[in-house]
């Protein structure tokens, strides 16, 4: 049975920032960056997934998805990317949007709601079970950070932004070419195309 | 109650009661007077209608009687009531008031001595009531006292604004009828979504009137110099006048004069030509009466509260600009808002379109309120709008100046640059006499005074104008002109308003002359670039502007702003068919279309109450806008609606809080480039069809059926495509861009070029059979083929003729780089070969070859649009035009024979192309061939083109019509067959692999396997089928994995690249090569994409 509902513009934006959401502390719970203990497990797309309760990292990750929200809904988003770095970058999650949204007549897209949860299930599966798995690195003394990646005219809102916001973007420096590519999925059902992927900036020792 | 009405001419109270009685009575008195006026009509004609619309009442005794005053009424088109109404008496006559009525008055009506009828009738006119009224509300506190009554002697004289609060109005104005009936009408006003909400809208929109005609008459010039001959009926006029006014023409006049007209007060002025009695008194122009009777109040508006949020706007607006203190802030709001001080509850929130010199003594100026205005001169007297008149003087304005000289640059209605230097050359006359006798023709003309301003410049004109004003001349001699412009303040600068000024306050700068002291920089700085510039040469009253007698539209609007109070959707809907038709109506009035579609909303300011402090006003409003580029130009209503219903849904904005919609399209696409193209009708099909085309911002690059039977090569190769099809699919792509891709009937034959399109030196080189078919189907169309026998030269033209398509296209990309590199790289056997299939199998084998010609030709770029519609309308032609059908299938086929060659001819391309032909492939919506036919690509690449030649020959074996009907189904599909040979093949590989990007259900397949295990197991199939791996076939799973990369589809390829690697071990070493060569193909794709490569498991590597 595939479930399939119309959604306006902004639903599919609200979509696509609860699975980022969930995806960011799906990292953050696999990456290990905090105690198990800031974790709670909760549901999402009848998956189980992992959420912190630290008012702090989730009124960060709030603000930063807030940030999202807005750009996504002026179309200025390329990606979202969500930084590990030991000083220098050690991992950097990225989502990027190819689309995520259809301009129709009727301004209310159809989506295949079930095979958007199974992508998204299967994401997080895939992001737990990897990064859980690896333990090349000590990840106690990582920090993480967001990275939004814009389209040229988005820029100047931010920065208009700012005044009215305590939340604060700064420009970000020259990002390094990472040492690979980790592929993690593709969420894509109609008009949603996320690509999801991991840089790695370690270098092979072996 | 029943007795009373026994009084007649009843006393002050007669008016208080209203019974069925008296209203019977009242109706049978009033058809009594009716038919006594029928009957006098008979006896003694009528003798005017000076008193239309003037109902009288008579109070109490007069001289002359009521009687007589009631035959008077009668002779000269008044009513005369025998009982007061308060509702359609308008005048009460009465020689004597006594204290008890005036303690019953409520202050509205106005007491009349009967001396104003008689001389009225007598200057057959009606006059001024001012110096007849009896009572003035003044002086109501004081009881019966000297009444403010002027005598008549002094009528003429009244120019200053006394302080009496008797006010006038004048209603001659046919539509409407009585004063308080009209107070009525306004209220009623419509609403925006309900019916012909708009056109009432601009029936009575005084802005829509003026810009309209600004706009007219812009036009109206043009027009002119188109007309005219080189004659000036003027220069006739001057010389009499010079005879007349004994004026010598012996001015030598050596530099060029620029004259500004402008009407002094246009609107007041125009209007007193119909009200002569009330010139030299305070007059505005204005939509409300001046009866500044307190309005009700309606529910839910605050004025005061509505202004501190005006100045709250204002105030945030400038702090954001720059920051100022707020001292200065509340500076600039007084600058800002003038109009705001003094006004309360009840004043008139009518503007004042124009006043009169005598009240702009007062006071007064435009744009003030009513309500305000009424404040400062209590005897302002306002008169209606007389659209009709305007337009009348402005025509007489125009082709009288016209008549003069052609060198006139519109700006509006009643102002207007001209360069005089050719009529004062001609003439002889001092430009202060030219302009005196100007001046005088235009107010014989007209009855309307004129200021005009002359000066080297343009700007010096207009400054001088000002001078000139009211009804004057002023001349600046260029010596005159720095001098001149010291005097000046900022404020008269053209361009400079009330925002601009405040800032040069806040630097310190009040005149021009503080101004000249300011450097460029610093100007630049504080303005912008462009700006500071103008400014800083302004202020010395220089102007290097031209006359602008062109006029060009940038864009075109409808905005409306006012009566904006949406209940519901529907309504909403309705208004934005309405102002959808209306933008298209004007653009169609000159000739445009549109491909910029700005959607201009205001939108009630949070904080701004529901109700507006103006009537239907937009009050303070929060004003966003939307754009959207259209894939062609339109001006169809339907298309404007439907774009705007998206934006509106886009913005989601609540109807209930819109206070003002404007639609605006710039980016105007004349007309007459492409008249006749132009569909008259937009149907909801070729709407659909037009949305779909929009996504893909890739053209597709498809070459229509017919294209292939026809495109043949001829002899030396590096001819282009015979029938030089490019040019006309651009040009149809450039038609369907305008008419957004609608035409069904261009479909259907749009495979055929317009003859004259073809190159008849192609022509003339193809083979005989087929030249012979391709004027067949030109017969067939009933175009006669001139020309074709025109001997051809040595052949510069078949190299024209590819360079000439390319030149054309935008799109195309080294398209000349292929056509000679494809044939000097392919081995020379295979060329002789392709040479002798050619002579041997004529048009098939002409078929297959083409390509040379047909790979620029995908490149360059069919439009997009053609296929899109295409696929229904070709596959009618196709299957009606049974000959040249056959043959189709064929050259589609054709791309298997030749496999052999493919490698060698891929990797002799240049890189970028390559890389460019496999991305353009993949984008595109290529249908997968069937995966048993791409299996047997990499399998058995070794086909026996003879075979393949028959096949085609007979053109109906199965597989080809399955091909065709495939083909019809996925017109895209064809752009293979026009790949030339080699590249086709690369291609048909590709295709194999690739699946649209937008099309996600759709997986892409090495050789038919999508899913993991299918591909293990087609691998496993390669693995086991040889020895050594073909070249080929390492290619098609390179492209595969390319394909993946391209589609974000990372996480696939690691997989399948693991599982090859765990494979080759043990396989030979060619084996191992190709699959880590495979393996580095991809990675290197991956780098492309991601700035790194895959990374792969450490012992991997």
């Amino acid at each position: 049975m595939t479930l399939s509902a119309s959604f306006g513009r902004d639903e599919c934006i609200g979509l696509v920032v609860d699975f980022l959401e969930v995806s960011l502390h799906q990292i953050l719970w696999a990456c290990k960056l905090y105690p198990s203990e800031i974790f709670r497990q909760t549901q999402k797309f009848n998956a189980l997934v992992y959420k912190s309760i630290h008012p702090e990292v989730n009124n960060y990750i709030d603000n930063t998805l807030n940030t999202v929200r807005n750009l996504l809904s002026n179309d200025f988003v390329e990606k979202l990317v969500m930084v590990i770095k030991n000083d220098k970058p050690v991992e950097r999650f990225v989502f990027s949007f190819h689309s995520y949204y259809k301009t129709t007549p009727s301004g209310k897209v159809t989506l295949n709601v079930t095979e958007i949860r199974q992508q998204a299930t299967a994401i997080w599966l895939t992001m737990s079970q990897r990064l859980g798995s690896e333990t090349h690195y000590d990840r106690g003394n990582c920090t993480f950070a967001f990275e939004i990646h814009t389209r040229s005219v988005a820029y100047n809102k931010i920065l208009e932004r700012q005044s009215t916001e305590d939340f604060q973007w700064i420009v970000a420096e020259k990002i390094k070419n990472p040492s690979g590519v980790v592929p993690i999925r593709k969420l894509e059902s109609q008009p949603f195309c996320i690509d999801i992927y991991t840089e790695d900036y370690r270098v092979d020792d072996s | 109650m029943a007795g009373r009405g026994k009084r007649k001419l009843g006393d002050d109270n007669g008016f208080a009661d209203r019974g069925g009685y008296m209203a019977a009575k009242i109706s049978k008195l009033e058809n009594q007077y009716l038919n006594e006026k029928f009957n006098e009509e008979n006896e003694d004609e009528k003798l005017s209608n000076i008193f239309l619309n003037v109902a009288i009442f008579v109070n109490g005794y007069t001289n002359p009687t009521a009687e007589e005053l009631k035959r008077i009424m009668l002779a000269h088109g008044g009513i005369y009531h025998h009982y007061y109404n308060s509702r359609t008496t308008t005048h009460i006559i009465a020689s004597n008031l006594c204290d008890a009525k005036i303690k019953k008055l409520k202050g509205d009506e106005k007491f009349v001595k009967p001396e104003w009828i008689l001389d009225s009738v007598k200057a057959n006119s009606l006059l001024d009531l001012k110096p007849y009224l009896l009572y003035t509300g003044l002086t109501l506190d004081k009881g019966q006292q000297k009444l403010g009554i002027v005598s008549m002697a002094k009528k003429e004289g009244v120019t200053h604004c006394q302080n009496r609060s008797e006010r006038t109005v004048v209603t001659d104005s046919p539509e409407k009828d009585t004063p308080t009936g009209d107070s009525r009408q306004s209220r009623e006003m419509k609403r925006a979504g309900e019916d012909d909400f708009l056109s009432e809208f601009y029936k009575r929109s005084r802005l829509h009137h003026i810009s309209t005609m600004g706009a007219l008459f812009k036009r109206h010039v043009t027009e002119l110099r188109e007309k005219n001959n080189g004659v000036f009926p003027g220069i006739e006029n001057i010389e009499n006048w010079k005879k007349t006014s004994g004026y010598q023409g012996s001015h030598k006049n050596e530099e060029t004069v620029f004259m500004h007209i402008d009407m002094d007060c246009f609107f007041v002025s125009v209007g007193l030509r119909n009200h002569p009695s009330l010139v030299g008194k305070p007059v505005v122009v204005t939509h409300a009466k001046a009866d500044s009777k307190p309005l009700p109040r309606r529910e839910g508006s605050n004025r005061e509260y509505e202004f501190e949020c005006y100045k709250e706007h204002w105030i945030k607006k400038s702090k954001f600009s720059e920051n100022k203190n707020t001292d200065e802030t509340e500076a600039g709001l007084t600058d800002v808002f003038p109009r705001l001080q003094d006004l309360d509850e009840s004043c008139s929130m009518s503007e004042i379109a124009s006043c009169s010199y005598e009240a702009r003594a007062a006071g007064i100026y435009n744009g003030m309120f009513m309500g305000a205005a009424l404040k400062l001169c209590p005897s302002l007297v306002a008169i209606p709008y007389d659209f009709e008149g305007y337009k009348e003087v402005s025509t007489l304005l125009y082709n009288t100046v016209s008549s003069y000289t052609l060198d006139i640059e519109a700006v509006s209605c009643d102002e207007l640059y001209a360069d005089i230097t050719t009529v004062l050359r001609q003439s002889g006359l001092s430009p202060a006499d030219f302009a005196t006798h100007l001046k005088e023709v235009i107010f014989s003309k007209t009855r309307c005074n004129a200021s005009v301003g002359m000066g080297p410049n343009m700007l010096m004109a207009r400054l001088a104008t000002k001078k000139a004003k009211p009804n004057g001349l002023f001349y600046i001699q260029k010596e005159e002109m720095v001098e001149f412009m010291k005097s000046h303040k900022i404020e008269d600068l053209p361009g400079v308003g009330r925002s601009m000024a405040h800032r040069f306050h806040a630097l310190g700068v009040n005149t021009c002359l503080e101004m000249q002291q300011v450097t460029l920089g610093k100007l630049q700085q504080e303005f912008g670039q462009k700006q500071g510039q103008t400014l800083y040469f302004m202020c010395r009253g220089e102007d290097k502007r031209s006359l602008k007698t062109e006029h060009i539209r940038k864009s075109i609007s409808a905005d409306i702003n006012y009566g904006m109070r949406f209940a519901n959707d529907q309504e909403m809907h309705k208004f934005v068919q309405e102002l959808s038709s209306e933008v298209s109506k004007r653009m169609e009035e000159i000739h445009v279309r549109g491909r910029l579609l700005t959607l201009k909303l205001k939108i009630r300011a949070k904080d701004a109450p529901v109700e507006t402090a103006k009537f239907m006003g937009h009050g303070v409003c929060d004003s966003i806008s939307r754009s959207t580029t259209l894939v062609t130009a339109t001006r169809e209503t339907k298309i404007i609606e439907k774009e705007v219903q998206i934006l509106l849904k886009q913005l989601k904005v609540d109807c209930r809080e819109l206070r003002g919609m404007g639609i605006q399209f710039s980016k105007l696409v004349a007309d007459n480039v492409s008249k006749g193209k132009q569909p008259k009708q937009n149907s909801l099909l070729s709407f659909v069809a037009r949305s779909k085309v929009v996504p893909s911002e890739n053209p597709i690059t498809t070459v229509p059926p017919e294209d292939i039977v026809k495109t043949v090569l001829s002899e030396n190769f590096i001819t282009p495509n015979p029938y030089a099809e490019e040019p006309d699919n651009e040009k149809t792509e450039s038609d369907r861009k305008q008419e957004g891709g609608k035409s069904a009937n261009d479909n259907a034959r749009f495979e055929l070029p317009s003859f004259s399109q073809i190159d008849p030196n192609v022509l003339d080189q193809l083979p005989n059979d087929l030249k012979a078919d391709i004027i067949q189907e030109y017969q067939k169309q009933g175009i006669a083929l001139s020309g074709v026998k025109s001997p051809t030269k040595n052949s510069p033209a078949p190299v024209a003729g590819p360079s000439k398509a390319e030149a054309g296209n935008a799109t195309s990309f080294a398209a000349s780089q292929i056509d000679s590199t494809v044939f000097n790289e392919l081995p020379d056997d295979l060329k002789n070969d392709i040479i002798q299939e050619y002579r041997r199998k004529g048009v098939t084998l002409s078929v297959a070859k083409s390509p040379t010609k047909n790979f620029a030709k995908p490149v360059a770029g069919t439009s997009k649009t053609e296929t899109a519609l295409g696929s229904s309308v070709t596959k009618e032609s196709v299957k009606s035009s049974g000959t040249s059908l056959s043959e189709k299938p064929v050259s589609y086929d054709g791309i298997e024979e030749i496999t052999d060659i493919d490698a060698s001819y891929w990797s002799a391309l240049p890189d970028d192309i390559r890389i460019e032909i496999e991305r353009d492939i993949q984008q595109r919506k290529l249908e997968t061939t069937s995966p048993i036919k791409g299996w047997k690509s990499i399998f058995k690449p070794q086909r026996s083109p003879v075979k393949a030649a028959g096949k085609i020959v007979n053109g109906k074996s199965k597989a080809e019509t399955k091909r065709k009907t495939k083909f019809q189904e996925i017109p895209k599909a064809k752009v293979q067959s026009t790949i030339p040979i080699p590249v086709a093949v690369a291609q048909e590989k590709v295709v194999i692999d690739a699946t649209p990007l937008d099309a996600p259900k759709e997986e892409l397949t090495l050789s038919g396997a999508s899913t993991l295990p299918e591909i293990r197991q087609l691998l496993l199939e390669w693995f086991s089928s040889s020895d050594s791996p073909e070249n080929e076939d390492c290619e098609a799973v390179s492209k595969f994995f390319a394909s993946l990369v391209n589609n974000k589809e990372l996480h696939k390829i690691e997989p399948i690249i693991l599982f090859l690697k765990r494979k080759s071990i043990g396989q030979s070493d060619s084996w191992k090569h190709a699959i880590d060569e495979i393996i580095n193909t991809t990675q290197l794709y991956v780098i492309q994409y991601y700035n790194a490569p895959l990374k792969l498991p450490p012992s991997f590597l």
